[in-house]
């Protein structure tokens, strides 16, 4: 009863919007969430403006200004080859946001196309697709990656690539949790009883209703995508060089004099990738807040 | 007011009684000020010692906030009490700390709830969670509180009962975990027992043992009762007196024989009238109109004025208060006077509209129908048993008639509408509709039928897609077939709307926005989308409130005349079905055991089953309760996997000989000649029930 009324509450305020427009109000009422969001899309902006931002290019030389500390000139100081830090943060961005966002696209396509199929017809193919899903799970990600990796050689592109390959099963679990809990809906029942084909079924009636949470976890795993890009550009593994990404700009700081003594090379990207995954955190918590179906239907 | 609902109490009580809980001018909001919803308005109550007292409402009318409230169980905030007192014996229950109110709560005044299985602990034995309340509360050593326990283990009836102290909840049926609740409620003998509508989740024969056994309990120990119910017929058979709830406001009270003799608020006439009685079929039901109320308005006008017929602006503009109709009797209602002088509305109830009478020619035969559910273990999901949800049925569907498929839960009958539909695969036995086999029809076939066949679902919450507008909804099945333009599609679409009664304007709404009455119409509207001959109805009236499935009901009614439609009804509503079905089949474990038309089922029947089912529907009638012969089944229904031999049905029948055991029996046609067939599968069929 009690939460009846408090759904019957929540239905009278979500009448006048849309179902979105409601999630989008929760979501700006959400403080954090709201922050990310705006920290987020300026680091975006930054990165893609980068040319008109920095009065450098990532790669220009400042032969008479290496190793400088942070200043006038060059905001963010240089490196031991007088490149400009500032430019470099920002074209680096580029970077390792799009081995982000790209791989995590990759990863969710499979995953959810998977974990669709599976969910929906159960069976033998969920049988078959949760033992290859269990299969690659077992992989140790950053082992078979490096593998990988030294096998085609190192690239941005085989990154994103190989990281894509790798991360769909979370997704896709998930995914077909989510259908395996819907699938007995008598709105499922209704639309097979219209003689509605399978895939209709699946992107009109399923993925709607399953979306939010996979939303949530893509966002999610577009922060650990960034931290495992950085991982492996550390390791030498990722952007090559002379370009620039978050991570391989701290594997250039790795020496004891630059921790020491020269601070503004490694802390700038440090601090990005930081600033990037907890902004993107930040956005994954309040969508999950805010797309939640319980606060829009009530429990049954 | 509260003043003088205590006076009416008071006179109508014999001397010498005292009153064990007197509620006063009782408010309950939830939410913050200024954006409340108002629960419970201003209700005053008493009930004596050892008094039955019904509070009877529709979900949101507030008569469980009520009660919970008195227990101290709704969370505060978004709960709060605004006005009130409620008196246990001169204490007042809800200004006293919680320390105090735990004592009482258990002690003195039980509960008991509708879901039996998620009011006990998963992981507790029975036995534990019985002692626990009589250490707790009487502090007793643990070998007498186990020789209490199981006493009253015994008295509700619960067999071999020192054994099944051991067991863990999920070994027993839901009837018995209702027991096993009751008797926890009842193990300290409380003076007050709580009922939340405590057979709503159970079968009508389970129902009918928990009715008898709480009004058992409640002579042995002499305790006073309040049963929470949405359903008037039930509760008329057994309780003293009974309160009528809308919207939060008790809107009529009165001791029961009066309350169904002569009721005086119209919304109590109104439900009344929505119930289908049982010795008038031929009059069309007369639902209340309009949808439930909305409680997000302060209360300062009548709440049910905007369903009223005898509205008039004094309604609108100010709340009525009790005032006294009689001994005992009270209602609010401003003009309550001059409508008990009017002559009773409807003078002359509406006869129904004559459908065109059925055809012989049946449209669906349906042979030897199986459908076995495999039981898998192991990792290699070995088959180990199969659940015979459908197990051996054969019945027809004639053109323009209605079936009824009656039975409890887990009797087979909506996989049956399923498997008809197609929507389960049958493993045996033969579907003819129109002529052709559909029995494992795939692709093509499959979806022709799909044109001519359509179902309406039992839950109006979760039929809908919740992200999909309601046009989108409706119009999906013409999607589906690829029938006519988007231009077409869009005119059927508001023809379909209007056809079920609802406004133009719903059709970008979506289904969160609907009320439970109006969901339903759209799963209706979708359902005859594409212009079908048959379509079966799985429950399609049992989510929906007493006021509303009147409604739903006319609506099958008129489509049915208007469109030429075939119904297969599948129900365990047996009042309503009696009202809506030409024919009945009733269905136990799987088959079906009588077929027949609806007055030779309903005025003769010759399967004992039936007769149990029959005599255990609650009637609208308190006089009733005494005079009729109630057969109260003993036990449950049989796990499906493991169904008893030959007939299904011996291990529960009053009749059973050795035979029963051995040998299924055969169908045999008892109908006289003229009056249709009328099929029992019983060896002792038509013999009289001891």
């Amino acid at each position: 009863m009690t939460d009846a009324t408090a759904a019957d509450m929540t239905i009278a305020a979500a009448t006048s919007r849309g179902l979105w427009g409601e999630a989008a109000r929760r979501f700006l009422n959400h403080r954090l969430a709201t922050l990310g969001l705006v920290m987020l899309a300026v680091i975006v902006l930054a990165c893609v403006l980068a040319p008109l931002i920095a009065h450098y290019g990532p790669n220009d030389i400042d032969l008479r200004g290496r190793n400088q500390p942070p200043g006038g000139i060059h905001w963010l100081g240089t490196d031991g080859t007088g490149r400009d830090i500032f430019a470099r943060i920002l074209y680096g961005g580029r970077i390792s946001l799009t081995v982000g966002f790209v791989a995590v696209a990759i990863s969710a396509a499979i995953g959810i196309f998977i974990g669709c199929v599976a969910g929906y017809f159960g069976g033998k193919v969920d049988l078959l697709l949760m033992g290859l899903i269990d299969m690659v799970l077992t992989f140790p990600r950053l082992v078979i990656i490096i593998a990988f990796v030294a096998v085609v050689g190192p690239s941005i592109f085989n990154t994103m690539v190989v990281i894509g390959l790798l991360s769909w099963p979370s997704i896709a679990r998930l995914t077909r949790g989510e259908i395996l809990s819907l699938r007995n809906q008598e709105f499922i029942l209704a639309a097979r009883s219209l003689g509605t084909s399978p895939s209709t079924i699946i992107l009109e009636h399923i993925l709607p209703n399953v979306l939010s949470p996979i939303l949530v976890a893509i966002t999610l795993d577009v922060a650990t995508v960034i931290l495992l890009e950085a991982s492996l550009s550390f390791l030498g593994l990722g952007a090559q060089a002379p370009a620039a990404s978050w991570g391989n700009m701290l594997r250039d700081a790795r020496t004891l004099s630059i921790l020491e003594s020269q601070p503004w090379m490694w802390m700038p990207p440090g601090a990005m990738i930081a600033i990037a995954v907890l902004s993107i955190n930040f956005v994954g918590d309040g969508l999950r807040d805010a797309l939640d179906p319980q606060h829009i239907m009530g429990g049954k | 007011m509260g003043a003088d609902m205590l006076a009416i109490d008071r006179a109508a009580r014999a001397i010498g009684q005292q009153a064990v809980l007197s509620v006063q001018g009782l408010s309950v909001e939830f939410g913050p000020s200024g954006n409340s919803v108002y629960a419970v308005n201003d209700v005053s109550f008493e009930l004596a010692e050892g008094e039955s007292l019904a509070i009877v409402g529709e979900s949101g009318s507030g008569k469980s906030v009520t009660v919970q409230t008195l227990m101290g169980l709704i969370r505060k905030p978004p709960g709060r009490v605004t006005t009130g007192r409620a008196l246990f014996r001169g204490r007042d229950l809800l200004a006293m700390p919680d320390s105090e109110l735990r004592r009482i709560r258990g002690r003195d005044i039980a509960m008991i709830f509708q879901d039996p299985m998620s009011s006990l602990n998963p992981v507790l034995t029975i036995g534990l969670q019985l002692t626990e309340a009589l250490r707790e509360h009487q502090g007793l050593p643990v070998k007498e509180a186990e020789r209490q326990a199981l006493d009253m283990l015994d008295l509700v009836g619960i067999a071999n009962a020192a054994q099944r102290m051991q067991a863990f909840p999920h070994q027993f049926s839901g009837g018995q975990l209702q027991r096993i609740g009751i008797a926890m409620a009842l193990v300290c003998k409380p003076s007050i027992l709580i009922a939340d509508e405590p057979t709503t989740a159970l079968d009508v024969t389970i129902q009918a043992q928990i009715v008898e056994l709480v009004v058992r309990l409640q002579k042995q120990l002499g305790m006073a009762i309040i049963w929470i119910s949405h359903d008037l017929s039930l509760v008329a058979g057994f309780v003293d007196r009974v309160a009528v709830m809308y919207a939060g406001s008790i809107v009529e009270q009165a001791p029961v024989e009066r309350l169904f003799a002569a009721p005086v608020h119209p919304y109590t006439i109104g439900l009344l009238n929505s119930i289908p009685s049982l010795n008038a079929a031929n009059t069309r039901l007369v639902p209340i109109k309009g949808a439930p109320p909305n409680v997000t308005l302060p209360p300062t006008f009548c709440a049910f004025a905007p369903r009223c017929e005898h509205t008039v602006a004094r309604c609108r503009e100010a709340k009525p208060v009790l005032e006294t109709v009689g001994a005992g009797h009270a209602t609010a209602c401003w003009r309550w006077r001059e409508l008990a002088q009017a002559p009773r509305m409807p003078a002359a109830p509406i006869e129904r509209v004559a459908a065109a009478p059925a055809s012989q020619a049946p449209l669906l035969v349906v042979s030897g129908l199986k459908v076995h559910f495999p039981i898998r273990r192991g990792v290699l999901r070995r088959q180990v048993g199969a659940v015979r949800a459908v197990d051996g049925v054969s019945f027809e569907v004639m053109r323009g008639e209605t079936l009824a498929l009656v039975g409890e839960s887990g009797c087979g009958k909506s996989t049956t509408g399923r498997a008809v539909l197609g929507l389960e695969r049958p493993d045996e036995g033969s579907i003819l509709f129109d002529g052709k086999d559909y029995a494992g029809a795939t692709g093509d076939a499959l979806k022709q039928r799909r044109r001519d066949m359509q179902m309406v679902f039992q839950n109006p919450f979760g039929s809908l897609n919740p992200r999909m507008t309601v046009g989108r909804i409706i119009g999906e099945g013409l999607r589906a077939q690829k029938i006519g333009t988007r231009a077409s599609r869009d005119a059927r679409v508001s023809e379909l709307l209007a056809l079920v009664g609802l406004r133009e304007a719903l059709r970008n709404r979506y289904p969160f926005e609907l009320s439970g009455g109006q969901r339903q119409r759209v799963g209706i509207a979708r359902a005859l989308a594409a212009n079908p001959k048959f379509i079966i109805a799985d429950e399609p009236i049992s989510a929906l409130d007493v006021s509303i499935q009147a409604q739903i009901v006319n609506l099958l009614d008129d489509l049915k005349t208007r469109l030429g439609l075939t119904y297969l009804f599948v129900g365990h509503d047996l009042s309503m079905i009696r009202y809506l079905s030409d024919r009945v089949a009733v269905m136990y474990l799987g088959r079906i055991v009588e077929t027949g038309s609806t007055n030779a089922v309903f005025g003769a029947p010759l399967h004992p089953y039936t007769r149990a089912l029959l005599s255990a529907i609650p009637v609208p009638d308190p006089k009733a309760g005494g005079t009729r012969r109630r057969i109260v089944l003993g036990g449950t229904v049989p796990d499906p996997s493991r169904p008893p031999p030959g007939c299904h049905f011996h291990p529960r029948c009053p009749l059973a000989t050795d035979i029963c055991a051995r040998v299924e029996p055969q169908v045999r046609d008892f109908g006289a000649n003229g009056a249709g067939r009328h099929l029992v599968a019983c060896h002792h069929a038509g013999e009289a029930t001891p």
